[in-house]
């Protein structure tokens, strides 16, 4: 049985165009082994504590991954836990601090004091390495836009990427390097919690490090971002899109279900 | 973005999506420029970001000279394009080598040791009993020096095999999300961003 490929596509763009127009409303349920435990981890720390966030991607996977930061930085905003991002990608960088800069607007927050983006440094691993040991020499001492990190007051207390300074990592990644990174140089080494937003092509290679500890709490795709939008009582983009997906995934259902039984009955003959 | 940042991006997107129809030369065109412009962006963002600033500050203003020495190893890579001295290539390259492979090996073997201590469990649950046969039986159809004609290894491979489906099964499903994510990303900048057809929040 052949089906021409393009029939799928334009059955899974309807479906999928649709209810962005004419919204359902389905409900969203909080996954309790991955995002419950993601927000339990930014809830139990204090205000004023720094989190190190690491935006491991490209516009390919900002679909996937910018709801996600527009929540978790909102959550880290609303609750005054101070955030330090960095990039391991060199479009991550550029694409994280257009989410980080719009929640930050809308909350009245200040660039230096409550958030600082210290930009793309090459390197991966080495790069990750040397941020333990020593941030400021790490970055040549300048932030994204080139300002000297003394000018930034936020940067006075993050001399190294240590347990001393940073309460937990949080990291955004669609492949590597990415979360390995972390893993491997600062959270398993040092003892400082990990939780990570993934692209959900990566969910099931990452769910051992959970059953581990080595990760406390992960996001998944777009979905996991509409679950994190609920827990902060901030409906926002993810949730809109969600009834998209879930069809898109109903027709997804529909198709391998009638493929099989086409397959069968073709066997049959 | 600008509105011609907006046109720019919006008719690159259609130019890319007519692939879906079948390969044709504006889908080349686009898939090209992306490459190229991706190619520049990360020259640009490593230059200012990093090459920039290290010289500006930790050269010049810090005074860190030392940061020479390995900048002068790393430029001899560049001798490739010299016959006569092109032997000088190989030196960075196995300085990268030779400290990639020491970094790994120590810092690696941890994480992965980690994974192998939380598989000592107690059978005291389903969910644990269900693991530990998916974890041997998994073990089991990669193990090829014991034949499968031996008593329980067909059994224990079979089961494996079936472990490893589920598993690849569970990988599919959450790659559909993902691309549907994706093609929600683009529809998001087109209906919206562009067309404005829709209000996303």
């Amino acid at each position: 049985m052949n089906v021409d490929q393009r029939v799928i596509y334009v059955f899974l763009a309807i479906v999928i165009i649709i209810p962005l127009f004419a919204p359902i409303g389905m409900p969203v349920s909080v996954n309790q082994d991955l995002t419950q435990k993601f927000f339990d981890v930014l809830e139990k720390l204090p205000g004023g504590s720094i989190v190190w966030m690491g935006t491991d991607y490209s516009p390919g996977s900002s679909a996937e991954l910018n709801p996600q930061l527009a929540a978790v930085f909102r959550h880290c905003m609303m609750k005054g836990i101070k955030v330090v991002l960095f990039s391991q990608w060199q479009e991550g960088a550029a694409i994280s601090r257009n989410v980080c800069v719009d929640v930050s607007k809308q909350m009245g927050k200040k660039y230096g004091e409550d958030w600082v983006h210290l930009g793309y440094k090459p390197g991966s691993g080495v790069a990750v390495r040397a941020m333990v040991q020593d941030v400021w020499k790490a970055s040549a001492n300048v932030d994204i836009d080139g300002t000297d990190l003394s000018k930034l007051p936020l940067m006075a207390k993050v001399k190294a990427l240590d347990k001393a300074t940073i309460a937990c990592v949080i990291d955004y990644c669609s492949g590597s390097p990415g979360d390995a990174e972390y893993r491997t140089y600062v959270t398993d080494p040092l003892g400082i919690p990990l939780v990570s937003g993934q692209v959900a092509v990566n969910v099931p290679g990452r769910m051992p490090y959970l059953r581990s500890g080595q990760q406390k709490g992960m996001i998944s795709g777009l979905r996991g971002a509409a679950e994190y939008e609920k827990l902060i009582k901030n409906p926002s983009t993810a949730t809109q899109l969600m009834d998209a997906q879930s069809l898109g995934h109903l027709l997804i259902i529909v198709f391998i279900v009638l493929g099989n039984i086409g397959y069968v009955a073709t066997r049959k003959k | 973005m600008s509105a011609t940042q907006t046109w720019i991006a919006a008719i690159l997107t259609l130019a890319l999506f007519t692939y879906l129809y079948k390969e044709n030369s504006v889908y080349r065109v686009a898939e090209h420029i992306m490459v190229g412009l991706a190619a520049a962006h990360g020259m640009v963002m490593t230059w200012d970001n990093y090459i920039k600033s290290t010289i500006t500050t930790s050269l010049l203003k810090d005074g860190e000279w030392s940061f020479l020495i390995p900048i002068a190893i790393g430029l001899l890579i560049y001798t490739r394009y010299m016959p006569k001295w092109q032997w000088l290539s190989r030196i960075p390259m196995s300085y990268w080598v030779g400290y990639g492979i020491g970094y790994t090996l120590a810092f690696t073997p941890r994480q992965f040791l980690m994974q192998v201590i939380d598989s000592f469990i107690a059978m005291d649950s389903l969910e644990n009993v269900v693991f530990f046969i998916c974890l041997a039986t998994s073990l089991m159809y990669f193990f090829f020096t014991v034949s499968r004609e031996y008593p329980g290894m067909n059994v224990g491979a079979t089961i494996g095999r079936y472990a490893i489906m589920v598993s690849l099964g569970a990988s599919f499903g959450n790659t559909v999300q993902g691309r549907i994510s994706l093609f929600l990303g683009r529809l998001q900048f087109l209906l919206g961003d562009w067309l404005h057809l829709i209000t996303f929040k």
